[in-house]
């Protein structure tokens, strides 16, 4: 035998002599000859066994070692769910969950993206707002100030708009929720609920009613109690009014459109009953 | 319904044929048998109680679910599960590349002043150079410590290991010689670390195979 075949026998006759590990009796006869002749191999054939005696050792060791009696629980319950599904298993034999390591950034990021999306659903929220609160104004305040002693009275009686910086963080509502905004299919055109002209009777069920789109002097609005712009008194507002069957006008409602020149239906007049 | 005796007679493929019919003390035996293997291997390989736990239950939990896959005539039950437990081991070692892998690493070596300096290999009973060892396994690439564990600690066959390594006999032989190559670096590499030695070096006719200097 040469040095370099027993290099590749060394193990297996270092396990055999350590621990009887089966070889075949030739092979076993020639390296175990080669290793007394030639003092490196028999130097190897030593450090080979020394490491096989400690690697038999850490085996020897550890020979009790196994898993806990849990796991054996659970893959009993596991065992027998999967052989009658109809048992429920009242151990889940799925694997103890360790704080993931490198995925302890999951929860922080998914709640960061929720709030994202809770601040990003408020911004459109309010964008919109914006701008049927722009589209309601120029009824209101967007007009050139008439010369005379109103020019200094107030533009406009809605709230202030809140600072940019406040938007996201509060909800904005009317100061005083006597009207309410509607936005309508029609994205030019914002309006109020119907307003019964009579406050002692109800609106009138939607059967047999007409609806019929005027326009009515701006003071109109402050005898509902809406804001009115005293610079724009003199131009008219649009409005819908609620007609019944009997043809008696029982509600409106102020119509503002952005886009469309003014029409003037002078036929209709409105009163409070 | 065989007795506890008449099951531990049965091979594990009879066992698990029967286990996988539905009888559950041929599964319990199957699992008493070969779970301390596959604990054992899942430790050594991963240097963690914790991973060698929920490994050992998912090799057993696949076996449950997925058992039909297993060919009996093509690897042993062990080695069918040593695979399972090595795909599961790197996929979690990969998954969790941060944990430690040297367990030990505070202690410090004053275990090794005791090893023989003319065979630092030589002296290895004791419970201080079994911590040396294991701390070296642990320190082999992932695809030496694998054959070292499987055929010196496991004490598989090539075949055995080549089937659970999904690889070729030569394959395993060649890991092998290079991965007690190392151990045995480390190993001398610890001892020279401890006792200052200078190189330490082991000459053969085809070159120095080991040279590791001294501090």
């Amino acid at each position: 035998m040469k040095c370099q075949e027993f290099e590749q026998t060394v193990r297996e006759l270092a396990r055999h002599q350590l621990c009887a590990e089966l070889m075949e009796a030739d092979l076993r006869a020639q390296a175990t000859a080669h290793a007394g002749e030639c003092a490196p191999c028999a130097a190897r054939l030593t450090e080979a066994r020394g490491l096989s005696e400690g690697l038999c050792a850490l085996a020897l060791h550890e020979q009790s070692l196994g898993a806990p009696a849990r796991v054996e629980s659970a893959l009993l319950a596991a065992f027998r769910q999967q052989n009658n599904p109809t048992v429920v298993p009242l151990v889940a034999a799925q694997p103890r969950q360790h704080w993931p390591r490198q995925h302890w950034l999951g929860w922080p990021l998914a709640a960061a993206a929720l709030l994202l999306g809770l601040f990003a659903y408020a911004a459109l929220r309010d964008t919109r707002n914006e701008a049927g609160r722009q589209q309601a104004s120029p009824t209101l305040a967007n007009s050139p100030a008439p010369p005379g002693p109103m020019a200094s009275a107030p533009k406009n009686s809605e709230p202030a708009p809140l600072p940019e910086h406040k938007r996201l963080r509060v909800k904005t509502k009317p100061a005083a929720p006597r009207y309410r905004i509607e936005r309508y299919l029609v994205e030019s055109e914002i309006a109020t609920d119907f307003l019964p002209l009579n406050p002692n009777e109800a609106l009138p069920k939607t059967a047999g009613l007409q609806t019929i789109r005027v326009e009515v002097p701006r003071v109109m609005l402050s005898r509902f109690g809406l804001p009115m712009s005293f610079e724009r008194a003199a131009e008219p507002v649009k409005a819908d009014l609620l007609i019944g069957p009997d043809g008696q006008t029982r509600a409106i409602r102020f119509v503002q459109t952005d886009f469309e020149p003014p029409q003037i239906i002078s036929a209709v007049s409105v009163a409070r009953p | 319904m065989l007795s506890a005796t008449d099951l531990d007679k049965l091979t594990d493929s009879e066992l698990w044929r029967r286990a996988s019919q539905g009888d559950e003390a041929a599964f319990v035996t199957l699992y008493r048998r070969r779970q301390s293997a596959v604990y054992r291997f899942a430790l050594r390989m991963s240097g963690s109680t914790a991973m060698a736990e929920d490994v050992t239950q998912e090799v057993f939990l696949a076996l449950v679910r997925e058992g039909g896959r297993y060919d009996a005539g093509r690897c042993s039950l062990a080695s069918y599960l040593f695979g399972i437990a090595r795909n599961q081991v790197l996929r979690r070692l990969e998954r969790e590349r941060n944990f430690a892998p040297w367990p030990n690493a505070d202690e410090d070596h004053d275990s090794y002043a005791l090893v023989d300096a003319g065979n630092p290999l030589g002296d290895l009973t004791r419970q201080e150079t079994i911590d040396a060892v294991r701390q070296a396994v642990l320190a082999l690439p992932l695809h030496y410590r694998e054959v070292v564990v499987l055929c010196d600690l496991h004490e598989l066959s090539y075949l055995e290991t080549a089937a659970a390594l999904g690889c070729a006999v030569g394959t395993v032989r060649s890991r092998l010689h290079r991965a007690r190559a190392l151990l045995a670096e480390k190993l001398r590499g610890l001892h020279a670390l401890e006792t200052g030695a200078a190189t330490v070096a082991v000459k053969h006719e085809y070159g120095v195979l080991y040279e590791v200097p001294g501090i």
